[in-house]
């Protein structure tokens, strides 16, 4: 399992590296925007999914989803946003480009958020088989 | 008068009646006398001329053919006839002398020369003598007859005995006629002159007294008039006062001696002028007028009514209402005047004045005040026209007062919600306040905008009231505040939470990570201390999150951005999973937890996120402020308006001081402050907001180391439905 995560905040992202390091999940941890796409570009394989948030020192979470999307190979990576705010416009723009879930930062535990990507990815991959 | 009509004409009569009467008197009178005088006068003629016949010469008379031979007779006759000369003219037509021989009256010696006409022949029988004649014979006096009539015509006569010088003994009768005629007309020609006396003095009376009745009547007439003119004169409550053309007063009734204190002795004769207009007061105009007057009889005030000052007797002042006509007679022209003391109106006007003046500062004050007000104010009436707009109005909505004044407030000020959708008639608050007969605000919360005279829009929180007068509907008030600025610190403020929270938030999640991290040994084992110490950290870290989020769903809905999404909802469904949330902690206490809810209960309308809210504080309250091994009892029910809920524990209580301040923010039960640290003192606080936005009510009764219960209530008929922008626990 391969997981690009994008948040700027490092203590954070050491965080999750760190967890993610534990759980033995490859991980690509980009701390902006830029370096997010520049692993997407880069990386052979694509990520079974993406760990964004959605205050980002370059971007917004919602470019970023738009940016992605618009390329066919990155369309079909599940997508989590875990934000600081998750206010009813936000979540309803991004779930309407397709991001798969939006969850509130602090009011959940890393594993938690770990679970809801694993049960993410099973989906997708049912979807993608059939 | 009529009275004195009657009078008068039973006096004509009386005085008519008693002339007649005396005229008729003296004519009888003179007749009878003229009638003796004639008799009188015949009996002299008959005696006197009777006295001259020599008895002698009768004795020889034989009152046969005989006589005419005898001398006696001769001379008799002719002594006769000179007589008759003279008697004649006295009206005597015949006179003779009568014998009587075997009871036979026989004429013999007569004033006829024989053969001539109406001579009798001696010895002619006296066919039908006059009664009287008999009787001279018996008596033997002389006598007048009465009238009577024979074959000669109608007489009177007089009879004189002729008596024997010697022997006394009766020798003949002289008998004089005189014509009844005569005397007729003696009487006749005596009679005339009283009679046309009396009918003249009839006539002359009658003129005399058709004269004097008429200048009686006439008189009369006008002391009646005049009297009657006076009565209404004093009777008139206003003074009435004539003024001839040298202006003197010639009239001044009761009124106006007592309106200006003058008798009308003090009054009459002097100049009215001088009396009610005192130099001061004399006004140019009013001089001229009079001097006009005085020349020519004319004045521009006749048949005008003028208001004037005047003063009375005393120098107070008399306002007076002053009609004047002009008055004219053969022999003189005056001013009638009729002046009405209107001091009391004057007074009144006064204080009407004074009044309208407080009105108008009054008004000016309100003015004032309603522009201070700093809001837009209008005013419409009961037809929804607009009556009145402050200043504020004016600028806010770019409409001059002129332009708005009598407009349809409908149909000039357009209304205009969040999504530039015009609001319809019967939802502005106008409307809803005169339909609800409440005063109507929209909230800053949820601005509605009006559409100014260029189009354009601006936000604006209204207070509609409606006015009732006496108990009637008469219009209504629209205070209206531009809140553009308000919004716009709204906005700032909602940013500033949003923007606090989130950075609030990264910290906190890197304790929550780093402490997970910690706790689930990805850093090396923690002895039990060390682990102590860090769960210690994540549960103040967990605390400050609830914190945090119940801080943003408290400014949520205070803020009115709060959506509620209302759909048909189970509260059995959510107390499920909000009691399966806190399954863990039910163990860990071993309490024991009932629900009941009544299986008839349908779905009702309400947002599910905001109600689960409000189940898992109050749940999570009975819980966290419940010993171990309590008991927790959970019932729905629900009466004709409304679904209540009701949360029960047999837990610490809320000391009765403490009651009060439940709902307040930040409040934590004193006792319960040593028993249970976790709390953030928000979440009644915050699901109170929520009931109360949802429409229901929260209530609750607790008693200290008794228990507690609260009960909440949510509309049978639904929850509305609320747009806004953010949801709960967002």
């Amino acid at each position: 399992m391969k997981l690009l995560v994008v948040e700027d905040e490092p203590l954070l992202l050491e965080a999750i590296g760190k967890k993610l390091e534990k759980e033995k999940i490859e991980t690509l941890l980009a701390d902006s925007a830029k370096k997010g796409f520049e692993f997407l570009i880069s990386e052979k394989k694509a990520p079974d999914a993406i760990w964004l948030d959605y205050y980002l020192k370059d971007l917004t979470g919602l470019d970023f989803v738009i940016e992605l999307k618009k390329n066919k190979k990155w369309t079909n990576i599940p997508i989590i946003v875990v934000s600081n705010s998750a206010s009813t416009e936000k979540v309803s723009s991004m779930l309407a480009l397709g991001v798969n879930k939006y969850l509130l930062k602090a009011n959940f535990r890393l594993e938690d958020i770990i679970k809801e990507i694993n049960n993410l990815i099973k989906k997708n991959e049912k979807n993608t088989c059939r | 008068m009529i009275k004195k009509t009657s009078f008068f004409k039973f006096n004509f009569f009386l005085i008519f009646g008693l002339i007649i009467i005396s005229g008729a008197v003296i004519t009888f009178i003179i007749a009878q006398n003229t009638r003796k005088n004639i008799t009188t006068n015949l009996l002299y003629f008959s005696e006197s001329t009777t006295a001259a016949i020599n008895p002698d010469r009768v004795k020889t008379i034989t009152a046969s053919s005989l006589d005419y031979n005898n001398p006696d007779y001769i001379r008799l006759n002719e002594q006769l006839q000179k007589v008759q000369y003279y008697l004649g003219i006295h009206g005597i037509r015949w006179s003779y002398l009568v014998f009587k021989k075997d009871n036979q009256f026989l004429f013999s010696v007569d004033s006829i020369i024989p053969g001539q006409f109406g001579h009798s022949e001696p010895g002619l029988v006296y066919k039908d003598p006059p009664p009287e004649l008999e009787k001279v014979f018996q008596n033997e006096q002389s006598i007048i007859s009465q009238p009577y009539q024979n074959e000669w015509g109608s007489f009177v006569s007089t009879f004189i005995p002729i008596k024997d010088l010697s022997t006394g003994k009766l020798l003949a009768i002289s008998g004089f006629d005189i014509d009844y005629q005569y005397i007729q007309s003696q009487v006749y020609r005596q009679i005339i002159f009283p009679i046309i006396s009396t009918i003249i003095i009839l006539i002359f009376y009658s003129i005399i007294f058709f004269l004097i009745s008429r200048q009686f009547n006439q008189t009369n007439a006008l002391k009646e008039s005049e009297e009657r003119f006076r009565l209404a004169v004093d009777a008139a409550i206003d003074p009435v006062i004539m003024m001839n053309q040298d202006g003197n007063v010639t009239l001044w009734n009761k009124a106006a001696e007592k309106t200006y204190g003058y008798s009308q002795k003090e009054a009459l004769g002097h100049s009215l002028h001088h009396l009610i207009l005192p130099p001061k007061k004399y006004n140019v105009d009013q001089s001229v007028n009079l001097k006009n007057f005085k020349q020519t009889g004319q004045s521009p005030i006749f048949g005008k009514i003028l208001e004037l000052e005047t003063t009375n007797k005393a120098g107070k002042i008399v306002p007076i209402e002053l009609s004047v006509a002009l008055i004219k007679t053969k022999n003189e022209i005056s001013a009638f005047g009729i002046a009405r003391d209107i001091s009391i109106r004057k007074e009144h006007e006064k204080l009407l004045i004074q009044k309208n003046n407080d009105i108008k500062k009054e008004k000016e004050r309100t003015e004032i005040f309603l522009s201070s007000i700093g809001d837009g104010v209008l005013a419409i009436d009961q037809n929804f026209k607009i009556t009145y707009a402050n200043h504020i109005a004016e600028k806010l909505l770019g409409w001059t007062l002129k332009e708005l004044i009598g407009k349809d407030v409908y149909d000039n000020i357009t209304v205009k919600d969040g999504t530039n959708k015009t609001i319809a008639k019967k939802k502005r608050a106008l409307s809803l306040a005169v339909k609800s007969g409440k005063t109507i605000s929209s909230s800053i919360i949820n601005p509605v905008y009006y559409v100014r005279k260029d189009k354009s829009k601006f936000p604006v929180a209204i207070t509609a009231a409606p006015i009732n007068s006496g108990g009637k509907f008469s219009g209504a008030i629209d205070v209206f505040k531009d809140i553009t600025h308000e919004i716009e610190v709204d906005k700032m403020k909602n940013e500033f939470i949003s923007l606090a929270s989130h950075q609030l938030r990264t910290p906190l999640s890197a304790i929550k990570w780093y402490a997970e991290m910690l706790l689930e040994g990805n850093a090396g084992k923690l002895d039990a201390e060390q682990a102590k110490f860090v769960d210690n950290i994540n549960l103040s870290n967990q605390r400050m999150i609830d914190l945090v989020n119940t801080l943003l769903n408290i400014s949520r809905i205070e803020s009115g951005r709060i959506i509620i999404e209302s759909k048909p909802t189970d509260l059995k469904e959510i107390i499920s999973a909000v009691v399966h949330e806190f399954e863990p902690k039910i163990k860990e206490k071993k309490q024991k937890i009932i629900v009941n809810i009544n299986p008839n209960l349908k779905k009702i309308n309400c947002d599910p996120k905001l109600i689960f809210e409000v189940y898992k504080n109050l749940i999570s309250n009975a819980i966290k402020y419940s010993p171990k091994e309590g008991e927790i009892q959970i019932f729905v029910s629900s009466d004709k308006d409304n679904v209540i809920s009701q949360i029960t524990d047999n837990g610490y209580g809320i000391p009765k001081k403490d009651q009060n301040k439940v709902f307040t923010k930040f409040y934590r039960g004193e006792n319960i402050l040593k028993i249970e640290t976790e709390g953030t003192g928000l979440g009644l606080y915050l699901i109170k907001s929520i009931v109360e936005s949802s429409g229901g009510k929260i209530w609750f009764k607790s008693q200290e180391n008794k228990g507690t219960t609260f009960w909440f209530s949510l509309p049978l008929k639904g929850v509305q439905p609320k747009k806004g922008e953010v949801s709960i626990n967002s």
